[in-house]
């Protein structure tokens, strides 16, 4: 849109929105976008955010896992309704145990008494009073202390935006391809133009697809009205949906039923139950064991393997079921018929969203495109001020709109780094047993942040880059050095021991770290954009040429 | 708009959008507010009509007809903003939009019915 009311060109149209929709809530879609990513770990994250679980290094062999778990319950909770047991894997290296009583769903996603057990001993681990990466996966969509319904609608409208910035990015490009392979360092503006370029061509099916999905997966709050009209409330939804994906047989096959309920029999062992589900499922790791009416007549073993299906058939997983005093297999369900068109697209994109099932290669391939999204963002936020500085220069002062940005980025980017680095040091470094101490975590994160934007607003903009990029890049260096001092597993131990979802944190950490210090190298060679005299010209000039 | 802004900095003689202080008038600030308005509240009606309109079409397959219905009410959402601001005035915008929206409403009471 220009100011003088005369018509433009689709392109340079679509160039103007980008950059205004992009602009407008991109501090917001940046934080979203990064502590998004940081969720694709989120159990890592609480793993080390707990360095009282740090010591259970778990047996290689399932089989013997399952037998240290079944131990601890029968010793325990022998009269329970029902267990399940998730056991350690390549995101956990502990085991967890659920415990439901006898008038209580054994299938239930919510619910029983959860109990954490060192893999090796069988022992019960108590840990610290932390919200872990929960808070970041929170966050990510209904940010913090604000009626949820309203953190929805807002995060909905920045996801939007996102989405109506990444189509009009996409008309705006006219050479999308050759963009890819378009990279001139050392040209002031033309370089973050390349950057922003590069990481949005790099990986736009996930950009895409998060944003899509993030759509999808706010429907219930901000676009109901699909559902609403052919269902009574949305449970009606997800209970047809999991219904075409999974048909849930309650029969209990072969073994239990007709024996005599509720008597007294011995349970077959779990660790040839979990031996036997390895070989049918030639080595894909299991996730979780299930013990229903265990140490009865009825009792039946169900199987659980780690990752799904596939990404089109939500909350579906291959299943193993035994009978649970002959320990022998049980005749498999039909499998489940595929789901319909739509409702593939909506399970696959959502499933993708959330991570939910894939396995962890996967996983970090999703995690590596949201940083490279999370680059995306703040590239274009920089973008805006480099190619305005001329203009602003030949103004002689800096209007307060511009100056405003400026701050904005530096606190928005490298202070949302510090934020969640200063999360993590509170987690070590405020007494284990002290009182509300999650809360204290949080609070931590949040001054923080609020820190780095003051110091963005006294500070001129490449002072303010330099000493935030300078703390965040050193306090995700000592990170690593924090967590053994602090009671964590030393990153060279947890790598012997095998504990990758410790090690991977740690780390992700120096990697952080590299980065932070690149960054600041970079800027501080440059010596100021401010110099640069060559920095002049739109995108719009060049694109359109 | 990045001429826009470069205007501001007097290298063009001072067109009418722009006050004396070099700042964008105000009528070009509504001029924007209002296309973002139409965009914002005009492309939410228009996609959760046509959310309606699919879901009550296909209300025979429930769980195809609410996943799709969904899926197509953020594309058109997505849509109605590019359209808003592709047109070259806001007149057009406002009369592609309202025209859309009528005759999505009118499917969704025929299919409704």
């Amino acid at each position: 849109m220009r100011p003088d009311f005369k018509p433009e060109g689709p392109r340079q149209a679509m160039s103007w929105l980008h950059t205004w929709s992009g602009l407008i809530l991109g501090w917001l879609l940046f934080a979203i976008f990064l502590t998004g990513t940081l969720s694709f770990f989120h159990q890592e994250i609480t793993a080390w955010m707990k360095p009282e679980l740090h010591r259970s290094v778990p047996p290689p062999d399932p089989a013997q896992q399952a037998r240290i778990a079944v131990d601890y319950l029968q010793k325990r909770y022998p009269d329970a309704g029902s267990w399940t047991i998730q056991l350690p894997n390549e995101r956990s290296n502990v085991t967890v145990v659920t415990v439901r009583g006898q008038d209580e769903d054994p299938r239930a996603r919510r619910g029983g008494t959860r109990i954490t057990l060192d893999s090796a001993t069988g022992e019960p681990l108590a840990s610290r009073d932390t919200r872990g990466g929960a808070f970041l996966f929170r966050f990510h969509f209904e940010l913090y202390g604000l009626p949820r319904i309203w953190a929805r609608w807002i995060v909905g409208v920045a996801t939007l935006f996102m989405f109506v910035a990444i189509i009009s990015g996409i008309i705006t490009h006219k050479k999308i391809f050759a963009d890819f392979f378009t990279f001139r360092p050392g040209k002031g503006q033309r370089s973050w133009m390349d950057a922003h370029n590069a990481t949005a061509v790099l990986a736009l099916p996930f950009h895409i697809m998060i944003t899509f999905s993030g759509l999808l997966l706010l429907m219930f709050t901000i676009m109901p009205w699909g559902v609403n009209q052919v269902y009574q409330n949305r449970l009606q939804f997800l209970q047809d949906q999991a219904r075409t994906v999974a048909p849930v047989s309650q029969d209990s096959g072969r073994g239990g039923a007709r024996r005599a309920a509720g008597a007294p029999a011995r349970l077959a062992d779990l660790g040839a139950i979990v031996a036997d589900a390895g070989r049918a499922w030639q080595g894909a790791p299991i996730g979780s064991i299930s013990v229903i009416a265990p140490n009865t007549a009825r009792a039946q073993v169900e199987v659980r393997a780690l990752h799904g299906t596939s990404v089109a058939a939500r909350f579906s997983y291959p299943i193993l079921r035994y009978d649970g005093l002959t320990g022998a297999r049980l005749p498999e369900h039909a499998a489940a018929p595929s789901p319909p068109a739509a409702v593939a697209v909506y399970n696959a994109l959502i499933t993708l969203h959330e991570g939910r099932g894939v396995d962890i290669a996967l996983r970090w391939l999703l995690f590596l495109s949201g940083i490279v999204g999370s680059a995306m963002v703040a590239s274009g936020l920089v973008l805006w001020c480099v190619k305005r500085l001329p203009q602003q220069q030949k103004r002689g002062a800096k209007s307060f709109g511009y100056r405003f940005v400026e701050a904005a980025n530096a606190a928005a980017i490298a202070g949302l780094a510090i934020a969640c680095a200063a999360f993590f040091y509170a987690n070590r470094l405020l007494p284990a047993d002290m009182a509300g101490r999650a809360d204290y975590e949080i609070h931590a994160f949040f001054i923080a942040w609020l820190a780095a934007l003051a110091y963005a607003c006294v500070r001129p903009a490449r002072q303010a880059w330099l000493g935030l990029l300078a703390t965040a890049g050193a306090a995700y260096a000592v990170l690593p050095v924090l967590n053994p001092l602090t009671g964590g597993r030393a990153l060279w131990d947890s790598i012997v021991l095998g504990q990758w979802a410790i090690a991977s944190f740690d780390l992700a950490c120096m990697a952080f770290a590299v980065l932070f210090a690149f960054i600041f190298c970079k800027l501080r060679r440059h010596g100021g954009i401010a110099a640069r005299k060559d920095a002049r010209g739109g995108m719009l000039a060049e694109e359109a040429a | 708009m990045t001429n826009a802004l470069r205007t501001s900095a007097g290298t063009r003689p001072a067109a009418p959008a722009h006050t004396a202080a070099g700042g964008l008038a105000l009528r070009y600030r509504l001029a924007v507010l209002y296309r973002f308005a139409l965009a914002l509240a005009g492309g939410y009606a228009c996609a959760s009509v046509t959310a309606m309109a699919i879901a009550a079409a296909f209300a025979s397959h429930r769980a195809s007809a609410a996943a799709g219905a969904t899926l197509a009410a953020f594309l058109v959402h997505a849509t109605a903003f590019i359209w808003v601001f592709m047109a070259h005035s806001a007149a057009k915008a406002t009369a592609g939009m309202a025209a859309y929206g009528l005759a999505i409403w009118a499917l969704f009471l025929y299919a409704g019915a």
